[in-house]
């Protein structure tokens, strides 16, 4: 393959072979430093080494030490942190960590054999457009060098140094070097992780953590297969790949505050660099807006005088109402709205403008007024007849039943407009939860309710669930098939439903007390075809 | 029974499938196997993230449960933490009943953008303390604050261009512009935190800050609208209507103002009564008379507005917009009759394809222009729209046009008028030479019989037909004359008609070019040449048009003006007969022959004639010259009126009219025939009545004749 690149790139060829070689060298530290291991110390910790780090957020009180990635490192007032991605757990967990959680024990460096001549070249000459295998391939690239060399007091110092550049993400704003890291990517990776993929899960977690680390360190990078252009496509609302930017790896946001909420943030989002810095961001509760301290908040309140989101309601049901606001014409609050749900969905982009969205927005009345629960935004004219773009349960709301709210009024719209839908792609691993418990649930209500005709086997086709559900139909053939209730029997299909199935789908319905009441729902869709403009 | 040598089928959307429950399949675990053949639908997950521990966790969890009650999948705390919310949120909101439903324009917030923070309050603060004057209300520091940010780019406004921006006192406006300038320069941001937007040059491209981005390309292709042609007809008809309005609208405009001024005027003249003491309205009465007497010209409508309004070159653009499409309208009608018309005569036939061969081209193009440019009514020029008038009245460049300064009478009913080819009975002038006579037409070269000529509008010359016993006979008579006299044999009334006893009149060109004439030409014929030049006038200016070619020609003939007061006074009596009818005994012109012919002709007659027809002869000469008159010459035959009074008033005893013996020729210079015989034409030319005008050339064409005895 080497030598295939350097066919398209022959002035790079002896850079690369360099590098190559000097990969080479750095392997043979590896087996260096693990001798001297005990001496190891927070200074060889930098991106791109690996090793366990205590996870503080877990749903026991276990302690767990998972392997995780230094992503980033900075020193705060002469405390050093350590930005960490821990390997098999979503990036919601990233965190900044003091030392003192490290087993830099176990400190893996960075693996050099990833760091084949093919990428290098790639990423030097070839603008292609990639998922970096890695983070900083660059720094890291000199880092390695420098430790090729070997190891001594002076280079050491160098690599100190290297954190203070990056000692807050803020300073990264500048964004110097980031476009080299952002083309930096792996090509081999790929194959790798397909293969790694497959043993995996077959592997105890314990047995393959060197195979699973590399595979799972590869599996953020994997671009997709048709290789994302340099600009985004223009249609939906996910970007189709991760973003390499090791910036937008990074929750740039430390807490926000909506309304009464203080609300740790999942991931990045654009907001302007400057409320980085600050510790919390405020927002005003209604309009969306975001201001640097309470005092600014206090003085907006006292201009702002939205009690609901500024669109039309068109439904009300007790105390959840959905406003329906339209990306083009309420630009402001559609974007403010897009950067508030950028904080907890990893796959939104936001790389266009809202135009092409209609924004439905849920809330929950009280004394104070309309306060927002939760939105999903919806292309209006879908090429592929998603009927949900983005989706998002603010998290104070979350695992109240609300998403499931969300998701059937999505489907009622979609009765409106006599289609079926389907939400967009990928969905995050809360959506995919959510909208299988959703999907398995209607499709029970339908089954458990279906009554013998004339004596006779109740019978029910794919298409009349949809019908009857919006639910596209390969979501409902994927639900029949995940709950295993779809079954080939003496030639022909059939659905089985076991009294067990019968009974949790009796409970969780039990505990769905809200409904969406399709009477309540005021709304003729629109044919925005025919608009001309979105 | 093997269960398993069957595959599968393909899993069908639309069939029916019956619902069991487990239990009472207690074979089903046998069938499992073939399940694999249900097909695998992909989670829609990215791929490496549904390897995640949690997850993996909670899906395994809500197979084999149903549910993930336990095993949530870990997120970042939310807690509520606020205690000031109340502060914050003030008040309380109830809403309506109703559905809330928001107004476009209600979205724009009209408060300022930038949101003051502790430090401008305490500036402000400070700032208040020492000027109390003007105290600074925080909103009002916060639109200052708002101008200034906005109102900068890259580079900070300076203080003049705050003190535009900023509409306060001067003083409150430096020291916010100071504090906001230290502000800003101390802050590597905007002040008013905004998301980054991207920039022109792409350097955005990768920046994961820049959100928001325009779509350059087109979301979708979406059907193109119907460019049809009906509905650009839509348009066209549209904006035609919306023009019409507008002009409506300037007409009322330019009533009113009338109105306005006609107030003014009015009270001008009762001030300048007043100070005249004109009480009793005797001044006012005056002036009225005075104003009578020469009446101002005044527009009135006329069937053909269209040219007046092309004539009135000073009147606005509206005017000739409206008049323009009226003719639209009208010309077509005219145009259709007019194609009627072609089958009528050849001659006409001849006539119409010169002229409508330019027309047509330009009717067409009309028609277009109508739909391709409709703003080109405005744009027509008066010169413009009164060329396409013409070009499309039938009448052409004869068309009636009113004359500024003239005064038009309407026509009267009652009386035929005073003529000159009415009797004096009628009220008319019994002019002789309108009498009925013999007359032959130059083209096509025939007798027509007993003919009384008239003037019409526009100096057309009409001829009025009367049955008599001789009709046959003068035909033959005239096609006789043209081939060759003496073989027929003339009757006796034939002769009288050679010998001028009858009257015979024959339109042909005015003698102009009669150089060649012998110098002592008859007086007599000099009078009949004046009466045929001043043909077209009207009759009552007779005598001054003739006092006024006598003058002419008074280097000439001195004995002029007494041979004709003597010519007059004989055609008085004649007049007093009772049928104006008489017969010139004036030779043909009819030669076109060589002079061997005209010689032989000459001979056949009375010896004065001789001189005349010789010229007759050389004037007709140049075939270029003839052409031309006579194609005028047919179109004017074409729209002679055959006016038949009744026949039994007809006799034929006529008193020959003494006839002077030999035509005058004046003594012109060598001119080209052509052009002399314009030079008469107009030199006579009396512009004192309206239908002279206009038609002049043609009524010269028509009327280049000697009907005079």
């Amino acid at each position: 393959m080497a030598a295939d690149w350097s066919k398209y790139f022959p002035y790079t060829n002896q850079t690369s072979c360099f590098i190559f070689y000097s990969s080479l060298s750095k392997m043979a530290d590896d087996k260096e430093n693990k001798k001297i291991g005990l001496k190891t110390t927070l200074d060889m910790v930098v991106e791109g080494c690996r090793l366990p780090v205590k996870m503080s957020i877990l749903p026991n009180e276990e302690e767990e030490w998972p392997l995780a990635e230094i992503l980033s490192r900075k020193e705060e007032k002469g405390k050093l942190e350590f930005y960490v991605h821990y390997i098999d757990f979503n990036k919601r967990l990233d965190e900044w960590v003091l030392p003192d959680r490290l087993r830099v024990e176990e400190l893996q460096f960075p693996r050099k054999d990833q760091k084949t001549p093919q990428k290098q070249t790639s990423s030097a000459a070839n603008s292609r457009p990639t998922t970096p295998d890695r983070e900083l391939q660059e720094k890291k690239t000199t880092v390695d060098r420098s430790e090729s060399d070997s190891p001594s007091p002076s280079l050491l110092s160098k690599k100190l140094s290297l954190p203070e550049q990056t000692s807050s993400p803020a300073a990264k704003l500048g964004g110097q070097g980031q476009t080299p890291q952002s083309q930096t990517k792996s090509n081999a990776g790929r194959k790798r992780k397909a293969i790694f993929l497959d043993e995996k899960q077959d592997l105890p977690p314990a047995y393959c953590n060197s195979l699973s680390s590399q595979d799972s360190q590869d599996a953020p990078a994997t671009p997709q297969p048709s290789a994302p252009p340099q600009q985004p496509r223009q249609t939906g609302s996910m970007s189709s790949s991760h973003d390499e930017n090791i910036i937008t790896r990074i929750k740039n946001i430390e807490t926000i505050e909506l309304g009464k909420y203080r609300i740790k943030p999942w991931y990045f989002s654009p907001y302007p660099p400057e409320l980085t810095t600050i510790s919390i961001v405020f927002i005003c509760e209604f309009c969306l807006k975001y201001v640097k301290s309470r005092k600014c908040l206090e003085r907006h309140r006292t201009k702002c005088t939205l009690r609901h989101p500024p669109g039309n309601e068109i439904y009300r049901k007790s105390t959840i109402s959905f406003f329906e606001i339209d990306g083009r014409k309420n630009k402001m609050y559609s974007q403010n709205l897009c950067l508030l749900a950028k904080l907890f969905l990893d796959h939104k982009t936001l790389y266009y403008d809202t135009d092409p969205f209609l924004f439905y927005v849920m809330t929950e009345y009280d004394i104070k007024g309309f306060h927002i629960v939760g939105f999903f935004s919806k292309e209006k004219e879908s090429t592929e007849d998603y009927n949900v773009a983005c989706i998002l349960t603010l998290p104070p709301y979350q695992r109240k039943g609300y998403g499931k709210l969300l998701i059937e009024f999505s489907y009622e719209l979609s009765k409106f407009e006599g289609k079926t839908g389907s939400p967009e792609k990928p969905l995050s691993d809360l959506g995919l939860l959510s909208y299988r418990s959703y999907w398995s649930q209607t499709i029970l209500e339908i089954l458990v309710n279906l009554k013998p005709e004339n004596g006779e086997r109740p019978q029910v086709t794919i298409n009349e669930i949809c019908e009857l559900t919006s639910i596209r139909k390969e979501d409902v053939i994927s639900t029949l098939q995940h709950l295993n209730l779809i079954n080939y029997y003496k030639g022909q299909y059939i659905i089985t439903l076991s009294q067990e199935s019968i009974d949790t789908h009796n409970r969780a319905m039990a505990k769905r007390k809200i409904r969406i009441d399709a009477k309540c729902l005021h709304w003729t869709p629109k044919d925005w075809a025919k608009r001309g403009k979105w | 029974m093997s269960k398993l040598s069957f595959r599968a089928r393909a899993l069908d959307a639309s069939k029916p499938m019956p619902v069991f429950h487990t239990e009472d399949l207690p074979d089903l675990p046998e069938y499992t196997a073939i399940n694999r053949a249900v097909p695998q639908m992909p989670t829609g997950m990215e791929k490496e993230e549904e390897s995640e521990r949690h997850l993996q966790r909670a899906m395994s969890a809500q197979q084999v449960y149903g549910a993930v009650e336990n095993l949530v999948i870990p997120t970042p705390p939310a807690q509520v933490g606020v205690g000031y919310y109340e502060d914050l949120y003030e008040g309380q909101f109830k809403p309506q009943k109703q559905f809330v439903h928001v107004q476009a324009l209600n979205m724009e917030q009209d408060y300022p953008e930038y949101d003051m923070d502790s430090d401008d309050e305490r500036w402000m603060n400070t700032h208040n303390k020492r000027s109390s004057a003007m105290t600074l209300e925080p909103q009002q520091f916060e639109e200052m604050m708002d101008r200034l940010e906005k109102g900068s780019g890259q580079q900070p406004v300076t203080l003049q261009e705050a003190k535009l921006l900023l509409k306060e006192d001067d003083d409150l406006i430096k020291a916010v512009y100071d504090y906001w300038l230290k502000k800003r320069n101390k802050s590597p941001h905007p002040l008013i935190a905004q998301v980054r937007t991207e920039k022109r040059d792409g350097s955005t491209t990768n920046n994961p800050y820049v959100a928001f981005r325009r779509r350059t390309e087109k979301m979708q292709t979406r059907k193109n609208r119907k460019n049809d042609e009906a509905s650009y007809e839509k348009m066209l008809k549209l904006r035609r209507d919306l023009n019409r309005a507008v002009t409506l609208l300037e007409m009322v405009k330019r009533r009113e103002k009338s109105k306005r001024e006609l107030l003014h005027l009015t009270i001008e003249i009762v001030e300048k009564r007043y100070q005249s003491d004109d009480f009793s309205g005797q001044l006012l009465a005056e002036v009225m008379a005075q104003r009578h007497q020469r009446p101002s010209y005044t527009p009135s409508p006329v069937p053909n507005g269209s040219l007046y309004a092309a004539m009135q070159g000073n009147r606005p653009d509206w005017a000739n917009r409206i008049n323009g499409e009226q003719v639209q309208v009208v010309r077509k009608k005219r145009e259709y009759k007019k194609r009627k018309h072609k089958t009528a005569s050849a001659a006409h036939v001849k006539e119409e394809h010169g002229r409508a061969h330019p027309t047509t081209p330009t009717y067409s193009d009309m028609d277009l222009h109508k739909y391709d440019f409709p703003s080109s009514e405005e744009d027509v020029s008066p010169a413009q729209s009164a060329e396409e008038d013409t070009d499309n009245d039938p009448d052409g460049s004869f068309a009636f046009r009113r004359k500024k300064g003239c005064n038009y009478y309407q026509a009267r009913v009652d009386t035929p008028g005073n003529w000159p080819w009415e009797a004096k009975e009628e009220g008319g002038l019994g002019d002789p030479r309108y009498r009925y006579s013999c007359t032959t037409l130059s083209m096509p070269r025939r007798c027509v019989g007993f003919v009384r000529r008239r003037v019409g509008r526009g100096g057309r010359v009409i001829l009025d037909r009367v049955f008599t016993p001789f009709d046959n006979a003068l035909e033959d008579l005239d096609l006789s004359n043209s081939s060759s006299l003496p073989n027929g044999l003339p009757p006796s009334w034939l002769t009288d008609i050679r010998n001028k006893k009858w009257r015979h009149f024959r339109p042909r060109s005015p003698p102009s070019e009669d150089d060649s004439s012998p110098s002592q030409a008859p007086p007599s014929f000099s009078d009949h040449l004046s009466s045929l030049i001043t043909f077209p006038a009207s009759p009552p200016e007779e005598i001054s048009a003739e006092q006024f070619h006598d003058h002419q020609q008074e280097l000439v003939k001195v004995n002029l003006g007494m041979q004709k007061q003597q010519l007059a006074a004989q055609q008085d009596e004649a007049v007093s007969t009772i049928l104006n009818q008489s017969f010139s005994s004036q030779p043909t012109s009819r030669f076109t022959v060589d002079s061997a012919s005209a010689q032989f002709a000459v001979s056949a007659v009375v010896s004065n004639t001789e001189n005349l027809d010789t010229s007759l002869k050389l004037r007709e000469g140049p075939e270029s010259a003839h052409n031309g008159v006579l194609e005028a010459t047919g179109s004017g035959t074409n729209k002679v009126t055959l006016h038949l009074p009744p026949c039994s008033s007809i006799t034929t005893e006529l008193p020959p009219l003494p006839d002077p013996p030999c035509p005058r020729q004046p003594p012109s210079p060598n001119h080209h025939p052509r052009h002399g015989h314009y030079e008469n034409g107009q030199s006579p030319g009396h512009p004192d009545t309206d239908h002279r005008r206009g038609s002049h050339t043609k009524s010269f064409l028509v009327i280049g004749q000697n009907g005079r005895p």
